[in-house]
């Protein structure tokens, strides 16, 4: 024994780490001893026992090497010691895992039921279909398998918590799949048939949830046992019983340490596993001699609080940056917030987390290796087991979850994702419901950061809610609706601002004008003011010398001839006063004249002022445009309510009220500019006019029996065939059938299809064997319809030869064949089953195969001209053309168009989602439509000027819609499952017209304050009166 | 006896039906038979011989009383050929028309949707295995449906494959007849709406060996009758019906259709799933309401797996506490007497023989569980209760009067027909609720045993 564990001690850690330990590992589990045993007393006394503890606790360890080897050992002695285990955990699939880990078991331990493929397929298969038979499911399972005989079976499902997570998901399919789950358990305990014994592991915080199962409770209340937290002393042999084990040793006082620092926290203890599993790696790797295990070891690997985040971290560096993106959304898959600070493991397939992270596998499998290569076990499955795409990804252990501050962030910022997402999807439920508006600011700022930030794809959002389409649609509405009010708001200031800075400049330009004006005026002034000053001073010089003079002449008196002279002097003086004085007038008559010059300035300036009044009229005429725009905005509402009324109209029971809360839904739509092909609008008119009259929408107002596939050529020429295997054929003229006979009848034949020639000259039908019905169609026609044998034993579909009434028919042996009137002969080969073949230009065909090609071949040679596109996502069923697109429609309910140039290269296609098997698609090009028929009863009808909107759905048939025929460009006949021929309008101003002759009474103002509101204008639908409003 | 050959089955088919997809596939009837014998190869100790017949082999009557069962693969091309109607027409000549015995010895397989009306009426009995998607959306499809041959994804096939397997395997074991009640529960089939639903609740009460009407009845004798449905649901002790075969009715029919066997304990389940369609959900609403003057009939709408739950606790679940619990009467008249004193008890034994009656009263050395599951098993079952009050504790005596005020409400089957309460002072129970629940108050306390023999001579 000790030769054995010398040798062990070279090549093993004692120490798991994260995951729990095994049952083959029994020899290392310590601490627990006697805790099993008790459990097996409850497993005896009830056949069942839950084991509960908070997370952390090691009830999976408990179970795998306590319990479980103890029960091999034979102790239950009144069963014997012939045990088999079959593990499972309820997962995403509860019963489907429970029925593959029974196949498992078996063909890991019955090698004779892996004998034959055949044996594969029944295990596969019928292990499921026996558990989903009854509650009963487990019992009838233990006693048809042989390999079971004389034994006890112990099934242990772990996790069984995620039991709860699966069933909040919403939808009675999960209640139902949880409550058949449940009851299988409780069926396989309550039996005394078989020795059946059944344990539960669960985290003791759900017991709560457990009361959504009244008898699982009862029994739980009967046995359970829930661990309890471990004492120092056992902890203290946890750490040192394996290391004993592994022939190591560990100082005395860094086992003090690891009790010290792991606390009382029972949830400590994988994280305490994890710090020891790294102590023994690090020093196996560095010891010297004996050394033991020492604070130098337990130091080097960051300690129990550091080791697990270190050594996750030492992971995620090793990944390139894109990687470090991928790595993150990887394990916001498989973790899940629950309270503050406490997350759980979501574990996820591996092709399902591909879908979530929008990523390649290959790609996640070198991450997901990289956390569990040998030595990490940070992720499951083990590092030895080869992942595919069926492999469920899970952390080790939620520990993970608490202890890595990476992933502590990753999980809080997944569910904070998942709020806005939930908290969208209740916003676009209520706005489709018409209870709410569409968001606003700051809401749809931190929705529109969400969405450009992790960039949510269908299948991450499935995990949550089934809301996703109409979230992205409502959020996308919101945001449009948002930019044209900011829009209109920017515009608003623009122009504002722009009225502004014209006045101001206006106003500007005037005062400066006035300004000079003033001062200009002012300096004339001052030059007049000036000169009459200076005539002034020259008038007071002439009064000085006048007086000057008169004294003079009292001096002339004395001297005569020098008085004369100086009256002469002084006349002459007086003259220049005089002269100065009219100086001083032209001086003033320049003051008047500048004077003037500033009145007409002033004219000037009211010109001015006039060019700023027109200014001003075109602000208004601006203003006039905002209006506009605050109209789009109204009209934004008026649409909203439009659809509102539309969707209540559906959920009214009083047939006028629905009518005409519909045709108001329409006209408001109408006349606010909204989509015109809503889906809303048009079922709210459908279902009003269908309330009016059930069978309105019945082809030709009457039963015409079962239809199984139409045929219209010209509008006019139509043949229906149905399950009385009969193909009648209708002239129509608009929407009167003007004859009506019957081209064919057999009760012995049943007819899948039926096709007519381009001339209208020749029909042929599919029957459900291998026969072919050829059936002339000229007026003169005297042969009666003729059986010919196809060479293959199935017929898909029949394509007529441009103007020809010969054609060609593609079988189940993967050939076209040409029909020359006499036999069949090989056309085209192709390496796939073709179910679907149209014209493209008069001079191709195109294909479509089982492989999911679409492919072009001559139409009269049958040689291959191109691969046009392969589809991905299935099977294409049906194709439709035009001369510059193809429409294929696939068995996984997509559409994908394709616009080609005029040499047939594709251009980008575009998809288009629907579900279910798309079983008939066709162009109508007048209206750029794209009409589709699917396996869920629906028709959808896609405007292709605007692929991203919603379709309009019609879903009436509530059957397999067979076959769709575009007639007149404005209807669509409809053969379906449930017997009945229906014709439907494919716009909503045709039902409008057909419904407003229907409605008998106005809205009251009373229902249009209820419905529509009060603050819009009361507007009755007969605007002329002419009905009394009746209350 | 040789391993494996005690036990034999035959496949009729049609050639038709085992045409394969491409020359790498088998053919439909093959790959059946391949994996109905490997399953059962597995599965049972002795493996069965087979014996396959092309239609055009008619069987004998020797082959018929040989073999222990015929699996017929129906298909439309199979009923489309006259060879069916002659198989059928031979063997009924050949057993002077014992309808029951051909049906019993004939299972149907249904490959593809057929009309069921062309099944010659012989083997016309409804125990069919749907191997296609059976709702009214595919009954009327054929052979263009792509994936008739695609069995092993088809998880239609296999819950129907595990249904053969599990009716074989119960016909050759004969734990058919063994297993269960064998009660008979109606289960409409009536409207196709629900046909997949049907096919679960039938799996899940067939599990627990109930026969299910009117799939299980071999005889035709309902073809003849005015009203088939009132004839099968007369042989049953529970109705289940579900709304879509009401809808189209009107009034006047419905209410007709609801007063059938009133007296019959009767289910209409709605599935919630189909509610969700507004139309639906309207029409729903108006047969709830038409529902309620029926009170012998109870409306459900819950998932089908609580459904089931609800069925079970209906059928079993309660019955199965009483039969555990069961205290054999026979046919005496019951007493439950309670006392505070048990050396009184004893004395009592006497009376029963005395009086032809049966006095029931519980000793204390037994645990708290069965104690209580016995108390209220007496509470449910006994006709009087005495209540003997001889320590005049008045908490005691209170609390004991309080369960047998209680006891009509615990789904009891049977009127009560006096209570009585022995005791020192008549202080101790207020008048009123005396009153109100019919309790004697005897205040005699000297012989408990002649009172109780007296007050048992007034109530014969």
């Amino acid at each position: 024994m000790s030769k054995g564990n010398n040798h062990i001690s070279n090549v093993f850690n004692p120490f798991p780490g994260l995951r729990p330990f095994g049952t083959e590992e029994s020899y290392l589990y310590f601490g627990r001893e006697g805790q099993s045993d008790e459990v097996l007393a409850i497993l005896e006394k009830n056949h069942f026992v839950t084991i509960l503890g908070s997370s952390g606790t090691g009830k999976s360890s408990l179970m795998f090497s306590g319990v479980i080897p103890t029960l091999h050992g034979g102790f239950i002695t009144k069963a014997g010691n012939e045990w088999e285990v079959i593990t499972t955990r309820p997962g995403l699939s509860p019963i489907a895992d429970l029925a593959k880990n029974f196949r498992l078991f078996i063909e890991n331990n019955s090698p004779e039921y892996t004998e034959s493929a055949l044996d594969n397929l029944i295990n596969k298969n019928l292990f499921e279909a026996t558990l989903r038979r009854s509650s009963r499911g487990i019992i009838e399972l233990y006693k048809s398998l042989k390999a079971f005989k004389g034994k006890n079976l112990l099934i242990y499902f772990d996790q069984f918590e995620e039991i709860f997570r699966f069933r909040r998901h919403n939808g009675t399919k999960y209640i139902n799949e949880s409550l058949a789950y449940v009851n299988l358990i409780l069926e396989a305990v309550n039996q005394s048939e078989v020795p059946i014994y059944i344990a539960l592991s669960m985290r003791s915080d759900f017991l709560g949830d457990c009361e959504q199962f009244p008898d699982l409770t009862n029994k739980i209340n009967e046995s359970h046992y829930l661990i309890p937290q471990m004492t120092r002393d056992q902890k203290k042999l946890v750490i040192q019983g394996p290391v004993a084990v592994g022939n190591g040793t560990i100082s005395n006082r860094l086992v003090q340490r690891l009790l010290n620092d792991m606390g009382d926290q029972p949830d400590q203890l994988p994280v305490l596993q994890h710090a020891l599993m790294r102590s023994w790696d690090y020093w196996s790797k560095n010891k010297h001699d004996e050394e033991p295990i020492d604070f130098i070891h337990y130091e080097a690997i960051g300690g129990v609080t550091e080791a697990l985040s270190r050594h996750a971290d030492e992971a995620y560096y090793e990944l390139t940056e894109n990687e470090k993106l991928i790595c993150e959304k990887l394990f916001k898959t498989i973790t899940e917030k629950r309270s503050d600070n406490d997350g759980i493991r979501r574990p996820t397939k591996l092709e399902d987390i591909a879908q979530i992270v929008d990523e390649e596998e290959i790609a996640l499998k070198r991450i997901i290796d990289k956390f569990r290569q040998k030595g990490r076990a940070l992720l499951t499955p083990r590092a030895d087991i080869v992942l595919s795409g069926e492999s469920v990804i899970d952390i080790s252990h939620e520990a993970l979850m608490r202890v890595w501050y990476r992933l502590r962030n990753w999980v809080q910022e997944e569910s904070e994702s998942s709020q806005i997402y939930l908290r969208l999807s209740e916003a676009a439920q209520n706005y489709q419901q018409g209870n709410g508006a569409l968001w606003r600011q700051p809401d749809l700022q931190l929705a529109i950061d969400w969405r450009n930030k992790t960039k949510p794809t269908l299948k991450w959002a499935l995990q949550y809610d089934k809301n996703f389409e109409a979230v992205i649609s409502f959020l996308n509405r919101s945001e449009q609706a948002y930019i044209k009010e900011e829009e209109t708001k920017e515009l608003l200031q623009k122009k504002r601002l722009k009225r502004s800075r014209t006045i101001a400049s206006v106003l500007g330009v005037a005062a400066m004008v006035s300004i000079i004006l003033v001062f200009f005026a002012f300096s004339q002034k001052l030059v007049a003011d000036r000169q009459t000053n200076i005539a002034q001073q020259n008038a007071e010089e002439a009064q000085n010398n006048e007086d000057k003079a008169q004294e003079s002449s009292k001096i002339a008196l004395l001297r005569l001839q020098e008085a004369n002279n100086s009256t002469l002097r002084a006349n002459l003086q007086k003259q220049k006063a005089e002269l100065n004085a009219l100086k001083a007038k032209t001086a003033q008559s320049d003051a008047e004249q500048a004077r003037n010059e500033a009145v007409r300035n002033l004219r000037d300036a009211n010109a001015s002022k006039k060019e700023a009044e027109e200014a001003n009229e075109e602000v208004k005429k601006t203003n006039k445009d905002l209006i506009v725009q605050k109209s789009i905005s109204d009209q934004l509402r008026m649409q909203s309510i439009a659809t509102k009324l539309a969707v209540k109209s559906i959920q009214n029971e009083d047939d006028q009220l629905s009518a005409i809360l519909a045709y108001l839904a329409y006209r408001f739509n109408r006349d606010n500019g909204g989509y015109e092909n809503d889906n809303d609008i048009y079922n709210g008119l459908f279902y009003a006019v269908k309330g009016f009259e059930p069978g309105y929408y019945h082809a030709f107002r009457g039963n015409t029996g079962a239809v199984n596939a139409i045929a219209l050529k010209n509008d006019k020429h139509l043949y229906t065939t149905g399950e009385d295997g009969r193909i009648i054929y209708r002239k129509l003229k608009d929407t009167e059938v003007l004859q009506e006979k019957t081209l064919f009848e057999s009760s012995e034949i049943l007819l899948n299809k039926i096709y007519v020639s381009e001339n209208n000259d020749r029909l042929v039908a599919l029957t459900s064997t291998n026969k072919l019905i050829l059936i002339p169609l000229n007026e003169d026609a005297a042969n009666p319809a003729k059986i010919v044998t196809l060479p293959a034993s199935y017929a898909y579909d029949v394509h007529f030869k441009p103007n020809s009434s010969q054609f060609l028919v593609s079988t189940s042996d993967s050939t076209i064949y040409q029909y020359n009137d006499i036999s069949f002969s090989p056309f085209i080969k192709t390496n796939a089953r073709v179910y679907d073949m149209e014209s493209l230009a008069d001079k191709w065909i195109v294909t479509g195969s089982t492989l999911g090609n679409i492919q072009l071949w001559d139409a009269f040679t049958g040689r291959f001209y191109k691969n046009i596109a392969t589809n991905a996502t299935g099977y294409i069923h049906s194709l439709t053309t035009t001369d510059s697109a193809i429409a294929a429609g696939d068995n996984n309910g997509q559409i994908t168009l394709y616009p080609l140039d005029k040499n047939f290269n594709l251009k980008e296609s575009i998809k288009l989602a629907g579900k279910y098997i798309m079983s008939d698609l066709t162009f109508n090009t007048e209206s750029n439509q794209i009409i589709s028929a699917s396996s869920d009863g629906n028709i959808r009808i896609w405007d292709l000027s605007d692929p991203d909107e919603f379709p309009m759905i019609i879903n009436e048939p509530e059957s397999w819609v067979l076959s769709v025929a575009l007639w007149n460009n404005n209807r669509i006949f409809v053969g379906s499952k449930d017997q009945l021929f229906r014709t439907y309008p494919i716009r909503s101003n045709i039902l409008a017209d057909i419904l407003r002759p229907m409605i008998k009474r106005d809205i009251t103002q009373e229902e249009w304050d209820r419905y529509i509101g009060k603050e819009i204008e009361y507007k009755p639908i007969f605007e002329e009166s002419v009905f009394v409003i009746n209350n | 006896m040789n391993k494996g050959s005690s036990h034999t089955i035959l496949i009729k088919y049609t050639q038709n039906d085992n045409i394969a997809a491409t020359d790498q596939d088998t053919g439909w009837v093959d790959m059946f038979c391949n994996l109905l014998k490997q399953t059962l190869k597995r599965e049972l100790d002795e493996p069965p011989n087979f014996i396959l017949k092309p239609e055009t082999e008619l069987i004998t009557a020797e082959e018929f009383e040989k073999v222990d069962i015929i699996l017929y693969i129906l298909s439309p091309a199979f009923i489309f050929s006259s060879n069916l109607n002659q198989d059928v027409t031979d063997l009924e000549q050949a057993f002077s028309f014992d309808v029951p015995l051909l049906n019993k010895k004939i299972k149907k397989v249904l490959k593809a949707p057929i009309n069921e009306e062309d099944i010659p009426l012989s083997i016309s009995t409804p125990n069919y295995f749907y191997f296609y998607q059976y709702t009214d959306t595919f009954e009327k499809e054929y052979e263009t449906f792509e994936g008739w041959n695609e069995y092993a994804d088809n998880t239609a096939f296999w819950n129907a494959f595990s249904d053969v397997i599990s009716s074989i395997k119960g016909a050759l074991t004969k734990t058919e007849e063994e297993k269960g009640s064998q009660e008979k529960i109606f289960l409409s089939n009536k409207n196709k709406a629900y046909a997949r639903e049907r096919e679960i609740i039938k799996r899940e009460l067939k599990a627990y060996g109930y026969l299910i009407y009117p799939d299980d009845d071999y005889s035709i004798e309902a073809s003849y009758m005015e009203d088939p449905e009132l004839f099968y649901m007369e042989k049953c002790k529970l109705a289940i019906h579900f709304p879509d075969e009401f809808i189209p009715l009107t009034s006047e029919e419905r209410n007709k259709s609801f007063s059938k066997n009133k007296e019959q304990a009767r289910f209409i389940w709605f599935n919630p799933e189909k509610s969700l369609n507004p139309d639906v959900h309207k029409s729903y609403t108006e047969l709830k309401v038409s529902l309620k003057a029926f009170n012998q009939i109870e409306v459900v709408e819950s998932p089908i797996e609580e459904f089931k739950d609800i069925l079970k606790d209906k059928l079993w679940g309660r019955e199965s506490s009483d039969k555990k619990l069961e205290i054999n009467q026979n046919g005496k008249k019951q007493y439950y007497v309670i006392s505070d004193n048990s050396n009184i008890l004893e004395d009592l034994s006497g009376i029963n023989e005395l009086k032809q009656v049966h006095i029931q009263y519980i000793t204390e050395n037994t645990t708290v569980s069965e104690y209580r599951n016995k108390h209220y098993n007496l509470l449910r079952t006994a006709d009087s209760f005495v209540i003997i009050n001889s320590r005049e504790n008045e908490k005691w005596l209170r609390s004991i009067t309080n369960e047998v005020m209680k006891a009509p409400g615990l789904y009891r089957t049977k009127n009560i027909e006096s209570k009585h309460i022995l005791t020192q002072s008549d202080k101790e129970v207020a008048p009123e609720i005396a009153r109100q629940f019919q309790i004697t108050v005897v205040n005699n306390m000297d012989s408990v045993a002649s009172e109780i023999e007296k007050l048992i001579t007034t109530n014969n």
